[in-house]
């Protein structure tokens, strides 16, 4: 295929993956679910033929089977040359637990209006965890200190520091103290004024675990002392 | 962020010693990535913010099916990738008037924008509308061949999906592209 043609192709193939903004599938549209079985081999050709015939008409449906083809790619790509060895092993073994902590992650979306100290309860242990930094604190970006409060017995402390958007920025484990200085090297990568969360879990010396709220804390939102 | 950034040795050794909480943490950044990666590769015309907007989207819809229904098998690329999929329609949803697919057979998806669009946008919607129109013309197998090809599939793919040999696909495919390019070159589009 000549230049030429790869370039009308190219031209017509990005005027039809962009006319979705027009029109849009209904809410309940059954062939949502067809298209990405065809869109991925999954459908016998006949099937797919007829979905097709229907498709064809409906440039939203085609926009729908075109990202859905675009997300098998990138999935074919990423996953079978590119993924570091953990991914695959933990995506057989290790995703409940992921799940378990991207579950407690999602208190985030709530935790707006969660106020009072969170205490859990694990293996019968209560424990709580409280902020020692105010709410509406806004840490300087050097020593950026978080500190906390935490119940007796505890051993170490494990810290997880994220972005509003979850990103993770760190994760320090092992903490003798019930501080934790948010590294330069972490500091760089917030942006001034920018709010995280974090949260605590204490180790008992037992082995029991306790997990805090999620605090939230602006960075560097006041000029910084020379 | 760089993935350095995630503590890679800590997590390794959190696995060694069974505590997989910073490793779960370090498996919830790779299916942000995952996801964000696979919502960026399907909408290539979004800005960055939209991306990260339906990236975060389809995190929330990951816990709640969690929660509502734990995956067996946990969170395969093949799962995620499907999660990414019904957010970016779900996005499509919500950014356009629900329309049936009977409607849009009346009406070939042609309804006005929302927005003004500058003027190389709308040579595009005119484009758009033209390929639309060009394609409800041509004969069935041909339909067929051009569809698969404007959603990105290259021959051998197309083959697979319709049954077809590579003769027959090449064929289709070939007559196909110049069936429309002939029918746009009447509507005004002239070659690129």
């Amino acid at each position: 295929m000549n230049s030429s043609r790869d370039n009308e192709l190219l031209k017509w193939q990005e005027a039809v993956q962009e006319g979705a903004s027009e029109s849009a599938p209904d809410s309940h549209d059954p062939s949502i679910e067809r298209i990405w079985d065809a869109s991925r081999g999954n459908l016998p050709p006949a099937e797919t033929r007829e979905l097709l015939d229907r498709v064809v008409k409906s440039p939203a449906h085609a926009r729908a089977w075109s990202a859905a083809r675009a997300i098998s790619q990138y999935e074919k790509d990423e996953y079978s040359e590119n993924v570091r060895p953990e991914f695959k092993f933990r995506a057989w073994r290790g995703w409940l637990s992921a799940a378990a902590v991207i579950v407690a992650i999602s208190g985030v979306a709530v935790w707006m209006s969660m106020k009072a100290p969170f205490e859990s309860n694990l293996r019968g242990e209560r424990a709580t965890i409280e902020s020692l930094i105010p709410d509406d604190a806004a840490l300087p970006r050097t020593g950026a200190a978080l500190r906390w409060q935490g119940p007796p017995g505890v051993v170490e402390y494990n810290i997880r520091v994220f972005r509003e958007d979850l990103e993770p920025l760190v994760v320090e484990e092992g903490l003798d103290g019930a501080v934790f200085v948010l590294p330069e090297s972490v500091v760089t990568n917030i942006g001034r004024g920018e709010t995280v969360l974090w949260q605590v879990e204490a180790v008992f010396g037992d082995g029991k675990r306790a997990l805090s709220e999620t605090f939230k804390v602006r960075i560097g939102e006041k000029s910084e002392t020379p | 962020m760089s993935e350095d950034h995630i503590l890679p040795s800590q997590v390794a050794d959190s696995l060694r010693k069974g505590r997989t909480g910073s490793a779960a943490i370090e498996d919830f950044a790779v299916v942000r990535r995952y996801m964000r990666g696979a919502i960026a590769r399907a909408c290539p015309y979004w800005s960055s913010d939209e991306v990260e907007e339906v990236t975060q989207r389809a995190v929330v819809r990951l816990v709640e099916l969690e929660m509502r229904k734990p995956q067996p098998d946990g969170f395969t690329p093949p799962y995620l990738s499907k999660v990414a999929y019904t957010s970016i329609v779900d996005e499509f949803r919500r950014r356009a008037p629900e329309v049936s697919l009977e409607a849009h057979e009346e009406t070939r998806g042609e309804f006005p924008s929302r927005e003004q669009t500058p003027e190389g946008d709308c040579r595009l919607s005119e484009l758009r509308r033209a390929i639309w129109a060009c394609l409800g013309n041509l004969i069935r197998n041909r339909q067929h061949a051009v569809a698969l090809l404007l959603m990105g599939y290259k021959n051998r793919e197309i083959a697979t999906l319709t049954g077809w040999d590579a003769k027959q696909t090449e064929n289709h495919v070939t007559r196909g592209r110049a069936d429309l390019r002939s029918c746009l070159e009447q509507k005004g589009f002239g070659r690129v």
